[in-house]
């Protein structure tokens, strides 16, 4: 019933399920991009001025560190008051990493961090190494 | 949907916004990895737009009410 859903919807043939802990099974895998969305760790992020990526259940910054080992081309999925230097750390010398807020209704809900060819200034050969939060999601 | 579950589901235009911009970025042909599927608003987007996506989730309950949620998402688009 499940599977003809799917087939209904026209997904089936492109989603390979793993079932497993992306910890372990990252070494194994090769694609063109890594999409990241780690447990937050509950509601409570809002009470930090800033959120911190290493007060995430999973370590935010050895998570993007092993994801780097199979593409540089990362979307990383994180809270709005997540610390802005602390992401752009993560891209490296020389490298640029663009942040991207994301609004529902006039309200920002989330941020989307872009890092290797899918930051967008990439093209442009603006500065080479600040985020970049001009592109903006609304509805 | 488990409690984490609920509130830790993308909104629906945030997950399609992300999957096309990053598909546009990458080009045709390209694959992805959704590292942590969750409750997978994000990776029903992903598939709609990317040839192949690889889905990798801990929990075998939340894979299953992904399947169910391609088909509340019939129920709403039709």
């Amino acid at each position: 019933m499940a599977k003809n859903n799917a087939e209904v919807y026209g997904v089936d043939s492109h989603i390979e399920f793993v079932i497993g802990d992306y910890t372990c099974l990252a070494p194994h895998f090769r694609a063109d991009a890594v999409f990241l969305s780690p447990p937050w760790g509950g509601p409570d992020y809002l009470k930090q001025e800033k959120f911190d990526l290493t007060n995430m259940p999973l370590d935010g910054i050895k998570l993007f560190k092993l994801t780097e080992q199979i593409t540089k081309n990362i979307g990383y999925f994180l809270p709005r008051n997540t610390d802005a230097s602390q992401l752009t750390q993560l891209a490296g010398p020389g490298e640029s990493c663009e942040i991207e807020q994301n609004f529902l209704y006039d309200k920002l809900k989330t941020i989307t961090a872009y890092y290797g060819k899918l930051v967008w200034a990439e093209d442009n050969n603006n500065n080479n190494n600040n985020e970049d939060a001009g592109d903006v999601e609304k509805k | 949907m488990d409690t984490e579950g609920w509130y830790s589901v993308t909104p629906e235009e945030i997950a399609r916004h992300v999957a096309a911009r990053m598909y546009q970025r990458l080009g045709p042909n390209s694959s992805i990895i959704d590292a942590m599927v969750g409750v997978g608003g994000n990776t029903i987007q992903f598939a709609s737009v990317f040839p192949l996506v690889f889905g990798i989730e801990m929990d075998p309950k939340r894979v299953c009410s992904i399947l169910s949620s391609c088909s509340l998402l019939i129920i709403f688009s039709y």
